[in-house]
C-alpha cells in the first residue's frame, strides 16, 4: 500500500515534539542526590547532566529528521514552578494536582495566587536549556498556555479567572518578546481547558479573554506560534484559536477528530502518537506503520485549507508517562512513520 | 462485636519515619532516630488508655525492647523486629482511641508494590520515571497474563501477626484491583486489544478492565478468602478496598464507553463488585483518596451492596473555619457525602467522614472544627447518627510521628464534643461512648 500520496502530493510536510521528554536515568539520579542533599556540588552536578540531557535529546532530534527541535524541558522539574518560583504574588508548595486523565503518577504542583501576580525580572529563562541547540537548527520552545495557568491556580487574591488570565498573560507576553530572539517557534500547551474537572470555569468570556491574550501577545511577531491541546475533547476550544493571531494549532488523539465542522486554515500539529501508555515490544514494532495509516484516515476527514503546513507529534510530553529508553523508541516511532508518509521507506 | 457511635479508625498508613522502620531494615539506627523513637513511644505509653477496653497485652513500656532490638544484627531480628513494628503500631492506635486496629501499614511497603507478592504475570521497571518536583518512580508493568500463587501467605500472617496484639475488629487495607492495575503499565492486556484491531483509546479501557477482573477473581478474591478463612471462629474481620486513582481515566465514566465496553456500569465499579465476594466473618470498606467523586459515586448504593463504609475525602478542600453552612463546609468530598445519600444510601451502610487533612506540614484540627465536621452531615444533609464514622485523612505518612499524635488526640477531642452536642440535640446517652479522657477531664 503507497501510505504517503495522495493525488501525488505530500500530505505531511514535518514532525515535532509537543511536551517535555521523559527524564534520562543519570539526570534522576543527579536529581535525587540533589534532593536528599542540596550542596553546591550536587547541584553542579544536576546542572551538568541537565545539560547533557538535553544536548543528547537535540542530537537524537536532529539525527531523526524533527522539523523543529525542543531542549526537553530537563531544567523544569515540573510546568509551573518559574511560576511559582519567579513571580511576585504567587506561592507553591502543597496543593499538587492530578494532571491529565489517563497518566498515572503524574501531579503538578499548583500555584496559589495570594497578591497582584507581577514579574520582577526574568521568568523562564533560568528553566531553559537554549543553548544546547545550535543556532543553526530550528529551535522551538514550549511554555504552558497562560489560560492553563490561570485555570490551575487557586487564588485568594483575584475574584475573576480573567483577571487572572489577564495578568498570566501579560507575564507571557514579556517572557515570549524575549525568547523571540532566539526561538523559531513558541509552542503553548493547554490540557487543563480540555479536561473536565475545570471545564466548567470555561465560558465563552474566558475564552473570549483567552483569544484576546492571544493576540496581544503574538500580534506583529514574525516568529511561528502554536496552541496545542491535549487530554481531552478541544472541539469547542478550537474555533478560537482559529480566530486568533497564532499560526498553528494543534490537537491529539484525545479530540473527536470526525466531529471538528471548522475550516482548519492554520497550520496543523496532529498529536496522533498516544504517548500515555506504553507498548508491548510487538506493537512498537508496528507502531509507525500504524501511525501512518491513522494519519492518513484523519486527514481525509478534515477539512484542511490549501497552502497548510501539516506536522505530526505526540499526544503530549513523554515526561512523567514513558521512561527514558521507551521515549526514545517513540521519538524513533514517530520519525519512522513521518519517513513512511513521505515515501522514504514502506 | 457493635461499633460505638461515630466511631473512629485510621484508614492510611502511619509515619514513614527511620526511627520506626529502621528495625525493619539493614543498617544502624542513628543515636538521635532512638532518641526520636524513646520519646514516641513514651508518648504513646502515657496517652489515656482507649475508651474500647483495657490496654493492650504487654503492661511494660516497649522503649527497652526497642533498644534492644536497635542494636541487634539484623539477620539476628527481623521476626522479633516485625513483631515489635506491629506491637507499636497497635498500642498506637489503641490508646489514641481508635476502634479499628492495624499496624500503621509500617510492615509493608508501598501501596501497590505490596499487592504485588505472588502475582505473576509482572515486571519491576529498571528505569526511573519522574512523577512531579523531584519525585520519582519505577513502575510495575504487566507483561502477561495475570496468575496467583498465594504462597507466600503474606496477607494472612500479617493479619494473623495483628490480632496477636489487637483488641478491636481488625482493619485489613487491600488496594483495589483498579488501583493495581491503572497504577501499573498494563502492556500485555491494552496490547491484546490493541492487535485485535480496537481503536487505542477502547483498547486501553477494555484491556484494563479485563486485567482488573483477572486480578480481582485470580488474587482479590483468593486473598480475602484465605483471610476469611484463617479468622478465628466467630470474628469479623473489616477489609477497607482502597484505591488513590479511581478516576484517573475519565472515558471509562462515560456512558457511551460504558456501553462500548458492553458493561452495564463503570469499570472501576464491576470490579469493585467483583472484588467483594460474600463471607459471615467478612465486612467491607472502601477508602478513595482525593479525586472527582461525581464520576462514581451515583452508582455506589445502588451497585455496591456488600459495602458497609464509604469514605470520599473532605477535609483538604474544606474550609477551617468552624460552622454548619455550605460556605464553611466546602469542597468536592462533601458533594460526595451528599451524592451518596441521595443515591440511596441504606440504613446499615455509612459514610466514613475524615475530619483532618494530613498533608505535609498539616496542623492539629480545631477540636470544635472536628465537631462540625461530624455534625455536618448528621444535622445538614439527613445522616443518621449512627451512619457517621470519623477518620483522619488517609496521608498520615507524611506527618512526623509526633504530629500525627497531636492531630489524633484532636480529633478524639472534637468527637467529644459532637457526642456531647448529640447529646443535647437527639437526647442520647452519650456517656457510653466518650472517651476515658474526656469522662476523666470532666469529672476533675
Amino acid at each position: 500500500m503507497v501510505l504517503n500520496i495522495i493525488n501525488g502530493e505530500q500530505r505531511i510536510n514535518g514532525i515535532q515534539l509537543t511536551g517535555r521528554h521523559a527524564w534520562p536515568d543519570a539526570l534522576t539520579n543527579a536529581a535525587r542526590a540533589y534532593a536528599r542533599e542540596p550542596n553546591a556540588e550536587k547541584q553542579e552536578t544536576l546542572k551538568s547532566e541537565q545539560r547533557k540531557a538535553a544536548e543528547g535529546l537535540v542530537a537524537l532530534q536532529h539525527e531523526l529528521g524533527f522539523s523543529y527541535v525542543t531542549e526537553g524541558g530537563f531544567a523544569l522539574k515540573d510546568d509551573f514552578i518559574p511560576y511559582i518560583e519567579r513571580l511576585k504574588g504567587v506561592e507553591g508548595g502543597e496543593g499538587q494536582i492530578n494532571q491529565q486523565p489517563g497518566t498515572r503518577n503524574q501531579y503538578y504542583f499548583r500555584p496559589f495566587v495570594t497578591g497582584k501576580l507581577h514579574a520582577d525580572g526574568e521568568v523562564y529563562s533560568d528553566y531553559t536549556l537554549t543553548d544546547a541547540i545550535p543556532r543553526t537548527y530550528k529551535r522551538k520552545l514550549i511554555l504552558p498556555s497562560p489560560l492553563s495557568l490561570a485555570l490551575a491556580s487557586e487564588s485568594s487574591a483575584y475574584s475573576s479567572r480573567i483577571n487572572l488570565l489577564y495578568d498570566f498573560a501579560e507575564v507571557q507576553k514579556k517572557e515570549i518578546e524575549r525568547f523571540s530572539e532566539h526561538y523559531d517557534s513558541i509552542h503553548l500547551n493547554e490540557g487543563f481547558a480540555t479536561d473536565e474537572r475545570f471545564a466548567g470555569n470555561v465560558n465563552t468570556d474566558l475564552l473570549s479573554a483567552f483569544k484576546s491574550n492571544l493576540d496581544k501577545i503574538f500580534r506583529g511577531r514574525s516568529i511561528r506560534s502554536a496552541v496545542h491541546f491535549y487530554a481531552g475533547d478541544a472541539r469547542r476550544l478550537i474555533p478560537w484559536v482559529l480566530d486568533s493571531k497564532v499560526t498553528d494549532i494543534g490537537f491529539d488523539f484525545n479530540t473527536d477528530l470526525t466531529r471538528i465542522g471548522e475550516h482548519l486554515d492554520k497550520n496543523l500539529i496532529l498529536g496522533l502518537q498516544n504517548i500515555t501508555r506504553k507498548l508491548p515490544e510487538n506493537l512498537l514494532a508496528e507502531e509507525p506503520k500504524r501511525l501512518a495509516i491513522r494519519t492518513n484516515e484523519v486527514l481525509d476527514k478534515l477539512k484542511i485549507a490549501d497552502g497548510v503546513e501539516i506536522f505530526l507529534g505526540q499526544s503530549q510530553g513523554s515526561d512523567g508517562l514513558q521512561t527514558y529508553p521507551q521515549a526514545v523508541r517513540r521519538d524513533e516511532s514517530l520519525s519512522k512513520a513521518f519517513r513512511i508518509l513521505t515515501g522514504d521507506i514502506r | 462485636m457493635i461499633d460505638e457511635l461515630l466511631s473512629t479508625r485510621d484508614i492510611g498508613s502511619g509515619p514513614r519515619d527511620p526511627a520506626v522502620l529502621g528495625l525493619l531494615r539493614q543498617g544502624d539506627l542513628t543515636a538521635e532516630q532512638m532518641e526520636r523513637a524513646r520519646g514516641f513511644i513514651e508518648k504513646v505509653e502515657a496517652l489515656p488508655k482507649s475508651a474500647y477496653g483495657a490496654s493492650v497485652r504487654s503492661e511494660s513500656s516497649l522503649v527497652p525492647e526497642y533498644f534492644a532490638l536497635a542494636k541487634q544484627p539484623f539477620s539476628q531480628k527481623l521476626e522479633a523486629a516485625t513483631d515489635f513494628v506491629t506491637k507499636l503500631g497497635v498500642l498506637t492506635l489503641h490508646n489514641l482511641g481508635f476502634a479499628r486496629s492495624w499496624n500503621l501499614e509500617w510492615t509493608r511497603t508501598e501501596m501497590v508494590e505490596w499487592e504485588r507478592a505472588d502475582v505473576g504475570g509482572t515486571n519491576k521497571s529498571d528505569h526511573w520515571q519522574h512523577s512531579y518536583g523531584f519525585r520519582f518512580w519505577k513502575d510495575a508493568e504487566i507483561v502477561q497474563q495475570i496468575s496467583y500463587s498465594g504462597k507466600s501467605e503474606r496477607h494472612v500472617k500479617e493479619v494473623a501477626r495483628v490480632r496477636k496484639f489487637a483488641k478491636e475488629k481488625v482493619r485489613v487495607p487491600l488496594t483495589d484491583p483498579h488501583c493495581v492495575i491503572h497504577a501499573t503499565s498494563n502492556l500485555f492486556y491494552y496490547g491484546l486489544e490493541l492487535s485485535r484491531g480496537r481503536d487505542e483509546t477502547l483498547a486501553g479501557l477494555i484491556g484494563d478492565h479485563k486485567a482488573g477482573l483477572d486480578f480481582a477473581r485470580k488474587v482479590t478474591k483468593n486473598r480475602i478468602k484465605s483471610i476469611s478463612e484463617s479468622s478465628p471462629q466467630g470474628v469479623v474481620t473489616d477489609i477497607q478496598l482502597d484505591n488513590f486513582i479511581v478516576a484517573c481515566e475519565r472515558k471509562e465514566f462515560s456512558k457511551d464507553f460504558i456501553r462500548a465496553m458492553g458493561l452495564k456500569a463503570p469499570s472501576y465499579i464491576e470490579l469493585m463488585k467483583e472484588s467483594t465476594p460474600s463471607y459471615p466473618n467478612i465486612e467491607y470498606s472502601n477508602h478513595n483518596c482525593l479525586q472527582p467523586y461525581h464520576f462514581y459515586v451515583p452508582y455506589v448504593a445502588a451497585e455496591l451492596k456488600s459495602i458497609t463504609r464509604f469514605h470520599y475525602e473532605v477535609s483538604t478542600h474544606d474550609t477551617n473555619k468552624r460552622g454548619l453552612t455550605a460556605d464553611q463546609r466546602t469542597g468536592q468530598g462533601w458533594e460526595a457525602i451528599r451524592q451518596l445519600k441521595q443515591y440511596g444510601l441504606r440504613k446499615h451502610q455509612k459514610a466514613i467522614i475524615d475530619v483532618a487533612s494530613t498533608y505535609e506540614g498539616a496542623q492539629p484540627p480545631d477540636p470544635e472544627v472536628v465537631r462540625d465536621r461530624i455534625l455536618y452531615p448528621i444535622l445538614r444533609l439527613d445522616y443518621a447518627p449512627e451512619q457517621i464514622e470519623v477518620a483522619p485523612a488517609c496521608g498520615q505518612r507524611n506527618l512526623s510521628l509526633e504530629r500525627m499524635l497531636e492531630i489524633d488526640v484532636n480529633i478524639h477531642r472534637g468527637r467529644d464534643l459532637a457526642l456531647k452536642q448529640l447529646e443535647r440535640d437527639f437526647r442520647i446517652d452519650a456517656a457510653p461512648h466518650l472517651t476515658k479522657s474526656y469522662l476523666s477531664r470532666v469529672k476533675g
